[in-house]
């Protein structure tokens, strides 16, 4: 499994609500509290995390930089996608049915996904100093796609024990839909951006997003970008959320509550993003990428 | 794909034309210096689009290409320069 989410060019987080537009030629993003003109030769895929508009000035310019830009509500559920997709794609879409359709093909490739998550978890742990004894005897291989989705439980269940240990959480508890305390709230938002970075990569591929290997094909949700967003959570996600709970970088105003739900603010969503971004393997991945 | 480093010395009459140019390129870090990362092709069209402003005979652009960001390490005195921010 090769990790290369990202390349030398990065992804651009929107936090505030504002509007992309062209000036001089150059697209430039004007919101509340900022506005840049962003240099298009150094951005791959722009995340817009909160209510942006596009002029069509600006759609020029983005289609022609093949820059795809991705909608996400203020809650961070993944809404839609401007991506310039002139070129059709038949044959690729055809195979990527094929495997899903074909059993035994389709289960070779669940089988390598959950594996690659279990390599990343076990990488994740083996950096914070712990030995993943649980998580490793755990034997990646089923005779159908739903034994392997049970053995991919197990794994998060091993992962989300050591993860507890780590930030110093005793019996850490995931929940969801919605998040019912501030570690969850992190989890969930950051969780929500890997899926974005993960379907951007698919459809920067030419694949279908919606044709996934280990999640069966829905019409609720694309099943790709779930897929591939399993194998990179714990190197992204679980690894942001621990500095931020150990170096305690967050503040109460972070986060808003709702009744029982939880939520990052939107200082708290830049904090996060800006963790992510400072990640020592984040620029290691991008410095292999060359 | 490489990381350039790039400055430049410009007329005055035409220097606004050359910074709204390099700024959709690269990232803008002090008043005639850019950074970026910049595949061949892109390299390609900003020097042909940089040629159809500067006059040769007395503005110049220097390119100082390097591997990657990572074997150059900078310290400042002074006002910090630009960064890139990649969460607005």
């Amino acid at each position: 499994m090769v990790l290369v989410l990202r390349h030398m060019k990065y992804p651009l987080f929107i936090t505030q609500h504002g509007e992309l537009r062209r000036e001089n030629n150059a697209l430039v993003f004007s919101g509340e509290l900022v506005k840049r003109v962003l240099p298009l030769g150094q951005i791959n895929e722009i995340h817009c995390l909160a209510r942006v508009s596009l002029t069509s000035g600006a759609i020029d310019i983005l289609s022609e930089a093949g820059v795809p830009v991705h909608f996400y509500t203020t809650k961070s559920d993944y809404k839609g996608s401007f991506v310039n997709d002139a070129s059709p794609r038949g044959k690729l879409h055809l195979a990527q049915a094929e495997h899903y359709l074909d059993g035994e093909k389709r289960l070779y490739i669940a089988e390598e996904i959950v594996k690659g998550m279990q390599n990343t978890m076990a990488f994740v742990l083996s950096r914070w100093g712990v030995n993943p004894v649980k998580l490793n005897s755990v034997e990646v291989s089923g005779g159908s796609v739903e034994e392997l989705m049970g053995r991919e439980a197990e794994l998060w269940t091993h992962f989300y024990r050591y993860f507890g240990e780590a930030i110093g959480v005793e019996d850490f508890k995931r929940t969801r839909r919605p998040p019912e305390d501030e570690v969850n709230a992190m989890i969930s938002y950051a969780n929500a951006v890997v899926y974005g970075l993960a379907f951007s990569s698919a459809v920067k591929a030419g694949l279908d997003p919606s044709i996934g290997y280990l999640h069966s094909v829905s019409e609720r949700r694309h099943s790709l970008p779930l897929d591939l967003a399993d194998v990179f959570k714990p190197l992204y996600v679980f690894t942001t959320v621990k500095a931020l709970v150990t170096e305690k970088k967050m503040k109460k105003s972070d986060f808003t509550k709702k009744g029982k739900a939880v939520y990052l603010s939107r200082e708290g969503k830049r904090k996060l993003l800006e963790e992510e971004h400072e990640l020592p393997f984040y620029d290691g991945l991008r410095g292999e990428a060359s | 794909m490489r990381y350039y480093i790039l400055v430049y010395d410009v007329n005055e009459k035409r220097v606004v034309k050359v910074h709204r140019l390099l700024r959709r390129y690269l990232q803008w870090r002090q008043r005639s210096v850019f950074e970026g990362y910049l595949a061949d092709e892109e390299l390609g069209e900003l020097l042909r689009r940089l040629d159809s402003i500067i006059d040769e005979s007395e503005d110049s652009v220097v390119f100082y290409s390097l591997p990657s960001d990572k074997v150059v390490h900078s310290f400042h005195i002074g006002a910090p320069p630009d960064r890139f921010e990649n969460v607005l």
